[in-house]
Protein backbone atom coordinates (compact mmCIF):
# COMPACT_ATOMS: atom_id res chain seq x y z
CA UNK A 1 0.00 0.00 0.00
CA UNK A 2 2.85 2.35 0.98
CA UNK A 3 4.70 1.50 -2.23
CA UNK A 4 1.60 2.24 -4.23
CA UNK A 5 1.22 5.63 -2.51
CA UNK A 6 4.88 6.45 -3.16
CA UNK A 7 4.54 5.48 -6.81
CA UNK A 8 1.41 7.60 -7.14
CA UNK A 9 3.19 10.54 -5.53
CA UNK A 10 6.14 10.09 -7.87
CA UNK A 11 3.89 9.97 -10.93
CA UNK A 12 1.95 13.04 -9.72
CA UNK A 13 5.21 14.90 -9.12
CA UNK A 14 6.47 13.97 -12.57
CA UNK A 15 3.23 15.04 -14.26
CA UNK A 16 3.23 18.32 -12.31
CA UNK A 17 6.86 18.98 -13.25
CA UNK A 18 6.11 18.37 -16.94
CA UNK A 19 3.06 20.64 -16.77
CA UNK A 20 5.13 23.29 -14.98
CA UNK A 21 7.85 23.05 -17.60
CA UNK A 22 5.41 23.35 -20.50
CA UNK A 23 3.52 26.24 -18.87
CA UNK A 24 6.80 27.92 -17.95
CA UNK A 25 8.05 27.63 -21.53
CA UNK A 26 4.80 29.13 -22.83
CA UNK A 27 5.00 32.03 -20.41
CA UNK A 28 8.69 32.52 -21.19
CA UNK A 29 7.96 32.72 -24.94
CA UNK A 30 5.17 35.26 -24.31
CA UNK A 31 7.44 37.34 -22.12
CA UNK A 32 10.24 37.14 -24.70
CA UNK A 33 7.90 38.23 -27.54
CA UNK A 34 6.92 41.35 -25.63
CA UNK A 35 10.58 42.05 -24.68
CA UNK A 36 11.69 41.74 -28.32
CA UNK A 37 8.97 44.18 -29.38
CA UNK A 38 10.05 46.55 -26.61
CA UNK A 39 13.72 46.57 -27.60
CA UNK A 40 12.80 46.94 -31.28
CA UNK A 41 11.11 50.26 -30.58
CA UNK A 42 12.68 53.19 -32.32
CA UNK A 43 13.20 56.67 -31.02
CA UNK A 44 12.69 59.46 -33.52
CA UNK A 45 14.70 62.65 -33.31
CA UNK A 46 12.60 65.46 -31.78
CA UNK A 47 12.64 67.40 -35.08
CA UNK A 48 10.92 64.46 -36.81
CA UNK A 49 8.06 64.32 -34.31
CA UNK A 50 6.31 67.46 -35.53
CA UNK A 51 6.14 66.39 -39.20
CA UNK A 52 4.71 63.05 -38.01
CA UNK A 53 2.10 64.85 -35.90
CA UNK A 54 1.14 66.98 -38.92
CA UNK A 55 0.89 63.90 -41.13
CA UNK A 56 -1.35 62.20 -38.58
CA UNK A 57 -3.71 65.16 -38.41
CA UNK A 58 -3.80 65.23 -42.23
CA UNK A 59 -4.69 61.53 -42.26
CA UNK A 60 -7.52 62.19 -39.77
CA UNK A 61 -8.83 64.91 -42.09
CA UNK A 62 -8.53 62.50 -45.03
CA UNK A 63 -10.73 59.98 -43.17
CA UNK A 64 -13.23 62.75 -42.39
CA UNK A 65 -13.31 63.66 -46.08
CA UNK A 66 -14.33 60.11 -46.99
CA UNK A 67 -17.59 60.47 -45.01
CA UNK A 68 -20.71 60.72 -47.17
CA UNK A 69 -21.51 64.25 -48.25
CA UNK A 70 -24.93 65.71 -47.43
CA UNK A 71 -27.67 63.34 -46.35
CA UNK A 72 -27.00 59.68 -45.77
CA UNK A 73 -28.88 56.73 -44.29
CA UNK A 74 -27.55 54.41 -41.58
CA UNK A 75 -29.27 51.06 -40.95
CA UNK A 76 -28.59 49.11 -37.75
CA UNK A 77 -29.80 45.59 -38.59
CA UNK A 78 -29.15 44.27 -35.07
CA UNK A 79 -31.46 46.76 -33.39
CA UNK A 80 -33.75 47.30 -36.41
CA UNK A 81 -33.21 51.03 -36.54
CA UNK A 82 -32.81 53.44 -39.44
CA UNK A 83 -31.23 56.87 -39.15
CA UNK A 84 -31.34 59.69 -41.66
CA UNK A 85 -28.22 61.75 -41.01
CA UNK A 86 -26.42 64.81 -42.21
CA UNK A 87 -22.88 65.02 -40.85
CA UNK A 88 -23.16 64.10 -37.17
CA UNK A 89 -26.78 65.33 -36.95
CA UNK A 90 -29.59 62.77 -36.83
CA UNK A 91 -32.60 64.09 -38.76
CA UNK A 92 -34.75 60.96 -38.42
CA UNK A 93 -34.60 57.82 -36.30
CA UNK A 94 -37.16 55.13 -36.91
CA UNK A 95 -37.84 51.47 -36.20
CA UNK A 96 -37.58 49.14 -39.17
CA UNK A 97 -37.58 45.45 -40.00
CA UNK A 98 -34.41 44.01 -41.50
CA UNK A 99 -33.52 40.58 -42.89
CA UNK A 100 -34.39 37.44 -40.95
CA UNK A 101 -31.27 35.46 -41.78
CA UNK A 102 -33.51 32.47 -42.54
CA UNK A 103 -32.82 29.99 -45.29
CA UNK A 104 -35.12 28.81 -48.06
CA UNK A 105 -34.22 25.89 -50.27
CA UNK A 106 -35.68 25.24 -53.68
CA UNK A 107 -37.41 21.81 -53.48
CA UNK A 108 -35.38 20.85 -56.56
CA UNK A 109 -32.32 21.24 -54.33
CA UNK A 110 -30.54 23.43 -56.86
CA UNK A 111 -31.03 26.83 -55.29
CA UNK A 112 -30.79 28.28 -51.81
CA UNK A 113 -31.57 31.75 -50.48
CA UNK A 114 -30.32 33.35 -47.27
CA UNK A 115 -32.58 36.24 -46.37
CA UNK A 116 -30.10 38.73 -45.00
CA UNK A 117 -29.91 42.47 -45.42
CA UNK A 118 -26.65 43.19 -47.23
CA UNK A 119 -24.05 45.00 -45.12
CA UNK A 120 -21.70 47.73 -46.22
CA UNK A 121 -22.04 50.90 -48.26
CA UNK A 122 -24.94 50.92 -50.73
CA UNK A 123 -26.51 53.72 -52.76
CA UNK A 124 -30.08 54.81 -53.45
CA UNK A 125 -30.29 53.88 -57.13
CA UNK A 126 -33.99 54.26 -57.82
CA UNK A 127 -37.14 55.80 -56.30
CA UNK A 128 -40.71 54.67 -56.85
CA UNK A 129 -44.17 55.94 -55.93
CA UNK A 130 -46.85 53.24 -55.47
CA UNK A 131 -44.34 50.53 -56.32
CA UNK A 132 -45.38 47.21 -57.76
CA UNK A 133 -43.61 44.18 -56.41
CA UNK A 134 -42.26 41.89 -59.08
CA UNK A 135 -42.23 38.70 -57.08
CA UNK A 136 -39.01 36.75 -57.36
CA UNK A 137 -38.88 32.94 -57.58
CA UNK A 138 -38.36 32.49 -53.84
CA UNK A 139 -41.68 34.22 -53.08
CA UNK A 140 -43.56 31.52 -55.03
CA UNK A 141 -41.48 28.72 -53.55
CA UNK A 142 -42.13 30.03 -50.04
CA UNK A 143 -45.86 30.20 -50.78
CA UNK A 144 -45.80 26.67 -52.14
CA UNK A 145 -46.93 27.87 -55.58
CA UNK A 146 -45.65 27.15 -59.05
CA UNK A 147 -43.26 29.72 -60.53
CA UNK A 148 -45.11 31.56 -63.33
CA UNK A 149 -43.62 31.98 -66.78
CA UNK A 150 -45.48 35.20 -67.52
CA UNK A 151 -44.07 38.33 -65.81
CA UNK A 152 -47.54 39.85 -65.30
CA UNK A 153 -48.32 36.97 -62.96
CA UNK A 154 -45.41 38.08 -60.80
CA UNK A 155 -46.78 41.60 -60.25
CA UNK A 156 -48.35 42.39 -56.89
CA UNK A 157 -49.73 45.81 -55.98
CA UNK A 158 -49.83 47.45 -52.58
CA UNK A 159 -47.54 45.18 -50.57
CA UNK A 160 -44.51 47.50 -50.69
CA UNK A 161 -46.35 50.53 -49.31
CA UNK A 162 -46.55 53.95 -50.96
CA UNK A 163 -42.86 54.42 -51.75
CA UNK A 164 -39.74 52.36 -52.41
CA UNK A 165 -36.07 53.25 -52.62
CA UNK A 166 -33.96 50.78 -54.59
CA UNK A 167 -30.52 50.15 -53.09
CA UNK A 168 -29.27 47.64 -55.65
CA UNK A 169 -29.32 43.88 -56.26
CA UNK A 170 -33.10 43.72 -55.84
CA UNK A 171 -33.06 45.18 -52.30
CA UNK A 172 -35.39 48.03 -51.38
CA UNK A 173 -36.26 50.32 -48.52
CA UNK A 174 -40.07 50.11 -48.67
CA UNK A 175 -43.30 50.21 -46.69
CA UNK A 176 -45.17 47.37 -45.06
CA UNK A 177 -48.64 46.05 -44.38
CA UNK A 178 -47.41 44.47 -41.17
CA UNK A 179 -46.48 47.50 -39.05
CA UNK A 180 -46.83 45.45 -35.84
CA UNK A 181 -43.78 43.47 -36.93
CA UNK A 182 -41.56 46.55 -37.18
CA UNK A 183 -38.62 46.14 -34.80
CA UNK A 184 -38.20 42.47 -35.65
CA UNK A 185 -35.87 40.82 -38.12
CA UNK A 186 -38.45 39.25 -40.38
CA UNK A 187 -37.83 40.41 -43.95
CA UNK A 188 -36.27 38.66 -46.92
CA UNK A 189 -33.43 41.19 -46.95
CA UNK A 190 -35.31 44.40 -47.76
CA UNK A 191 -35.75 47.14 -45.17
CA UNK A 192 -39.35 47.77 -44.14
CA UNK A 193 -40.24 51.22 -42.79
CA UNK A 194 -43.49 52.60 -41.35
CA UNK A 195 -45.68 54.70 -43.69
CA UNK A 196 -45.04 58.21 -42.34
CA UNK A 197 -41.28 57.79 -41.95
CA UNK A 198 -41.05 56.22 -45.40
CA UNK A 199 -42.73 59.30 -46.87
CA UNK A 200 -40.25 61.59 -45.05
CA UNK A 201 -37.38 59.47 -46.28
CA UNK A 202 -38.64 59.39 -49.86
CA UNK A 203 -39.08 63.16 -49.93
CA UNK A 204 -35.72 63.90 -48.30
CA UNK A 205 -33.21 61.68 -50.03
CA UNK A 206 -32.11 62.17 -53.63
CA UNK A 207 -30.79 59.47 -55.93
CA UNK A 208 -27.17 58.71 -55.11
CA UNK A 209 -27.70 58.99 -51.34
CA UNK A 210 -25.31 56.68 -49.49
CA UNK A 211 -26.79 53.94 -47.29
CA UNK A 212 -24.49 52.46 -44.64
CA UNK A 213 -25.80 49.14 -43.37
CA UNK A 214 -24.24 47.24 -40.47
CA UNK B 1 9.51 25.29 -2.10
CA UNK B 2 6.29 23.58 -3.12
CA UNK B 3 5.95 23.30 -6.94
CA UNK B 4 2.51 24.94 -6.82
CA UNK B 5 3.95 28.00 -5.08
CA UNK B 6 6.66 28.21 -7.74
CA UNK B 7 3.98 28.03 -10.44
CA UNK B 8 1.91 30.79 -8.85
CA UNK B 9 4.93 33.08 -8.45
CA UNK B 10 6.10 32.33 -12.00
CA UNK B 11 2.67 32.97 -13.51
CA UNK B 12 2.10 36.20 -11.63
CA UNK B 13 5.59 37.52 -12.51
CA UNK B 14 5.33 36.65 -16.17
CA UNK B 15 1.75 37.78 -16.60
CA UNK B 16 2.84 41.19 -15.37
CA UNK B 17 5.86 41.45 -17.63
CA UNK B 18 4.25 40.23 -20.85
CA UNK B 19 2.08 43.30 -21.30
CA UNK B 20 4.98 45.51 -22.36
CA UNK B 21 5.98 48.91 -21.15
CA UNK B 22 4.30 52.19 -22.01
CA UNK B 23 4.98 53.48 -25.52
CA UNK B 24 7.26 56.43 -26.06
CA UNK B 25 5.92 59.53 -27.83
CA UNK B 26 7.60 58.64 -31.13
CA UNK B 27 6.39 55.04 -30.97
CA UNK B 28 2.88 56.18 -30.21
CA UNK B 29 2.92 58.59 -33.16
CA UNK B 30 4.31 55.97 -35.53
CA UNK B 31 1.71 53.42 -34.46
CA UNK B 32 -1.02 56.04 -34.83
CA UNK B 33 0.34 56.86 -38.28
CA UNK B 34 0.21 53.22 -39.40
CA UNK B 35 -3.32 52.80 -38.00
CA UNK B 36 -4.55 55.97 -39.70
CA UNK B 37 -3.01 54.94 -43.01
CA UNK B 38 -4.75 51.56 -42.73
CA UNK B 39 -8.03 53.24 -41.81
CA UNK B 40 -7.85 55.50 -44.88
CA UNK B 41 -7.69 52.37 -47.04
CA UNK B 42 -10.61 50.76 -45.17
CA UNK B 43 -12.72 53.93 -45.29
CA UNK B 44 -12.21 54.10 -49.06
CA UNK B 45 -13.80 50.66 -49.45
CA UNK B 46 -17.52 49.90 -49.33
CA UNK B 47 -17.06 47.49 -46.41
CA UNK B 48 -17.88 47.99 -42.79
CA UNK B 49 -14.83 47.71 -40.51
CA UNK B 50 -14.17 47.50 -36.80
CA UNK B 51 -11.71 49.43 -34.66
CA UNK B 52 -10.76 47.87 -31.38
CA UNK B 53 -9.46 50.95 -29.58
CA UNK B 54 -7.88 49.71 -26.37
CA UNK B 55 -6.42 53.15 -25.69
CA UNK B 56 -9.88 54.63 -25.35
CA UNK B 57 -11.56 51.40 -24.17
CA UNK B 58 -14.05 51.25 -27.01
CA UNK B 59 -15.06 49.08 -29.94
CA UNK B 60 -16.09 51.17 -32.93
CA UNK B 61 -18.03 49.80 -35.87
CA UNK B 62 -17.32 52.10 -38.78
CA UNK B 63 -18.09 52.56 -42.45
CA UNK B 64 -16.67 55.32 -44.71
CA UNK B 65 -15.02 56.86 -41.65
CA UNK B 66 -18.40 57.26 -39.89
CA UNK B 67 -18.80 55.74 -36.43
CA UNK B 68 -21.89 53.57 -36.83
CA UNK B 69 -21.80 52.03 -33.39
CA UNK B 70 -19.73 52.83 -30.33
CA UNK B 71 -19.48 50.00 -27.81
CA UNK B 72 -17.70 50.94 -24.56
CA UNK B 73 -15.48 48.31 -22.95
CA UNK B 74 -16.06 47.58 -19.28
CA UNK B 75 -12.48 46.30 -19.05
CA UNK B 76 -9.92 44.31 -21.01
CA UNK B 77 -6.71 42.31 -20.65
CA UNK B 78 -3.95 41.61 -23.15
CA UNK B 79 -1.27 38.97 -23.30
CA UNK B 80 1.61 38.09 -25.58
CA UNK B 81 3.17 39.69 -28.61
CA UNK B 82 2.10 43.26 -29.36
CA UNK B 83 -0.42 43.67 -32.18
CA UNK B 84 0.90 45.20 -35.38
CA UNK B 85 -0.85 48.45 -36.34
CA UNK B 86 -2.36 47.19 -39.58
CA UNK B 87 -5.68 45.89 -40.91
CA UNK B 88 -6.40 42.37 -39.69
CA UNK B 89 -8.96 40.03 -41.20
CA UNK B 90 -11.44 38.10 -39.10
CA UNK B 91 -10.84 34.47 -39.96
CA UNK B 92 -13.21 32.74 -37.60
CA UNK B 93 -15.95 33.64 -35.16
CA UNK B 94 -16.78 30.87 -32.71
CA UNK B 95 -19.08 30.47 -29.73
CA UNK B 96 -20.01 27.54 -27.54
CA UNK B 97 -23.61 27.78 -28.70
CA UNK B 98 -23.79 29.38 -32.11
CA UNK B 99 -27.09 30.72 -33.39
CA UNK B 100 -28.44 28.50 -36.15
CA UNK B 101 -30.31 29.74 -39.17
CA UNK B 102 -33.94 28.69 -39.40
CA UNK B 103 -35.01 26.96 -42.57
CA UNK B 104 -38.28 28.21 -44.00
CA UNK B 105 -40.79 25.53 -44.86
CA UNK B 106 -42.89 26.42 -47.88
CA UNK B 107 -46.42 27.40 -46.82
CA UNK B 108 -49.34 25.08 -47.26
CA UNK B 109 -52.31 27.23 -46.30
CA UNK B 110 -53.11 30.93 -46.56
CA UNK B 111 -51.33 32.50 -43.59
CA UNK B 112 -50.17 36.02 -42.89
CA UNK B 113 -46.69 36.36 -44.40
CA UNK B 114 -44.06 36.84 -41.73
CA UNK B 115 -46.11 35.39 -38.92
CA UNK B 116 -44.39 32.04 -39.17
CA UNK B 117 -40.88 33.34 -39.79
CA UNK B 118 -38.48 32.04 -37.21
CA UNK B 119 -36.00 34.87 -37.49
CA UNK B 120 -32.67 35.43 -35.81
CA UNK B 121 -32.90 38.32 -33.36
CA UNK B 122 -30.21 40.13 -31.41
CA UNK B 123 -31.23 38.26 -28.23
CA UNK B 124 -30.35 34.96 -29.93
CA UNK B 125 -26.72 35.99 -30.34
CA UNK B 126 -24.11 34.68 -27.89
CA UNK B 127 -22.46 37.12 -25.48
CA UNK B 128 -19.37 34.88 -25.08
CA UNK B 129 -17.41 34.21 -28.20
CA UNK B 130 -13.97 34.15 -29.76
CA UNK B 131 -12.69 36.07 -32.75
CA UNK B 132 -9.65 34.58 -34.51
CA UNK B 133 -7.64 37.00 -36.60
CA UNK B 134 -4.61 36.44 -38.77
CA UNK B 135 -1.16 36.90 -37.16
CA UNK B 136 -2.15 34.59 -34.28
CA UNK B 137 -4.41 37.11 -32.60
CA UNK B 138 -7.33 35.83 -30.57
CA UNK B 139 -9.94 38.13 -29.10
CA UNK B 140 -12.25 36.71 -26.45
CA UNK B 141 -15.46 38.66 -25.86
CA UNK B 142 -17.26 38.17 -22.55
CA UNK B 143 -20.10 39.93 -20.76
CA UNK B 144 -18.96 41.85 -17.70
CA UNK B 145 -19.90 39.92 -14.55
CA UNK B 146 -23.47 40.60 -13.51
CA UNK B 147 -24.70 38.00 -11.06
CA UNK B 148 -23.18 34.86 -9.57
CA UNK B 149 -23.40 32.65 -12.66
CA UNK B 150 -21.71 35.22 -14.86
CA UNK B 151 -19.01 35.71 -12.19
CA UNK B 152 -18.34 31.97 -11.97
CA UNK B 153 -18.22 31.61 -15.77
CA UNK B 154 -15.80 34.52 -16.06
CA UNK B 155 -13.64 33.08 -13.26
CA UNK B 156 -13.50 29.69 -14.96
CA UNK B 157 -12.72 31.36 -18.25
CA UNK B 158 -9.88 33.36 -16.66
CA UNK B 159 -8.45 30.20 -15.10
CA UNK B 160 -8.58 28.50 -18.50
CA UNK B 161 -6.84 31.49 -20.01
CA UNK B 162 -4.03 31.63 -17.41
CA UNK B 163 -3.48 27.88 -17.17
CA UNK B 164 -4.20 26.69 -20.69
CA UNK B 165 -4.67 29.11 -23.58
CA UNK B 166 -1.96 31.67 -22.75
CA UNK B 167 0.97 29.32 -22.11
CA UNK B 168 -0.06 26.56 -24.48
CA UNK B 169 -1.25 28.91 -27.22
CA UNK B 170 2.04 30.81 -27.03
CA UNK B 171 4.02 27.57 -27.05
CA UNK B 172 2.03 26.05 -29.92
CA UNK B 173 2.26 29.20 -32.05
CA UNK B 174 5.94 29.54 -31.09
CA UNK B 175 6.60 26.04 -32.42
CA UNK B 176 4.97 27.15 -35.69
CA UNK B 177 7.05 30.36 -35.69
CA UNK B 178 3.96 32.47 -35.16
CA UNK B 179 3.13 35.08 -32.57
CA UNK B 180 0.34 34.58 -30.08
CA UNK B 181 -1.70 37.45 -28.74
CA UNK B 182 -4.71 37.10 -26.51
CA UNK B 183 -7.06 39.99 -25.86
CA UNK B 184 -10.04 39.58 -23.53
CA UNK B 185 -12.79 42.18 -23.83
CA UNK B 186 -15.54 42.64 -21.27
CA UNK B 187 -18.64 44.40 -22.58
CA UNK B 188 -22.21 44.72 -21.38
CA UNK B 189 -24.24 41.68 -22.44
CA UNK B 190 -26.23 43.62 -25.06
CA UNK B 191 -23.09 45.20 -26.52
CA UNK B 192 -21.35 41.81 -26.67
CA UNK B 193 -24.35 40.40 -28.58
CA UNK B 194 -24.37 43.44 -30.84
CA UNK B 195 -20.70 42.91 -31.63
CA UNK B 196 -21.35 39.24 -32.48
CA UNK B 197 -24.15 40.30 -34.81
CA UNK B 198 -22.23 43.09 -36.52
CA UNK B 199 -18.81 41.50 -36.86
CA UNK B 200 -18.97 39.35 -39.97
CA UNK B 201 -16.27 37.07 -41.25
CA UNK B 202 -14.22 38.88 -43.92
CA UNK B 203 -14.57 42.16 -42.03
CA UNK B 204 -11.33 43.97 -41.32
CA UNK B 205 -10.28 45.15 -37.91
CA UNK B 206 -7.73 47.61 -36.60
CA UNK B 207 -6.44 47.15 -33.08
CA UNK B 208 -5.06 50.19 -31.28
CA UNK B 209 -2.97 48.72 -28.47
CA UNK B 210 -2.89 50.46 -25.10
Amino acid sequence: MDDQKKRLLKISGLVLTIVLLIEGMGYFLGWRASRIAETARTELKPDLLNPLKSENSLLKKRIESLRPWGLYIVVDTANNLLYLKEGNKTLLKTTISAGSGSILKDPSGQRKWIFETPRGELTVKSKFVKPTWIKPDWAFIEEGKAIPKNITEREEEGVLGDYALGIGNGYFIHGTLYTRLLGKNITHGCIRVGDQDLKTLYQAVPLGTKVLIF
Amino acid sequence: MHPLKILIILLSMLSLTAHGAALSESDRLMRENSLLRSEVQLAKSTQIYVILDLQKSRVLIKGKGVVLQDLPLKSFTTWGAPVQPKALTLQRKTALIEPGREEIRPKKSEEEPGSELQALQLEDMPARFRLNFDEGIRVYVKPASAGLLSFILNLMSSLKSYLVTRPLGTLWNGLHRQNYTEIVLYLSETDAKSLYWSFLQTFHCLIASP
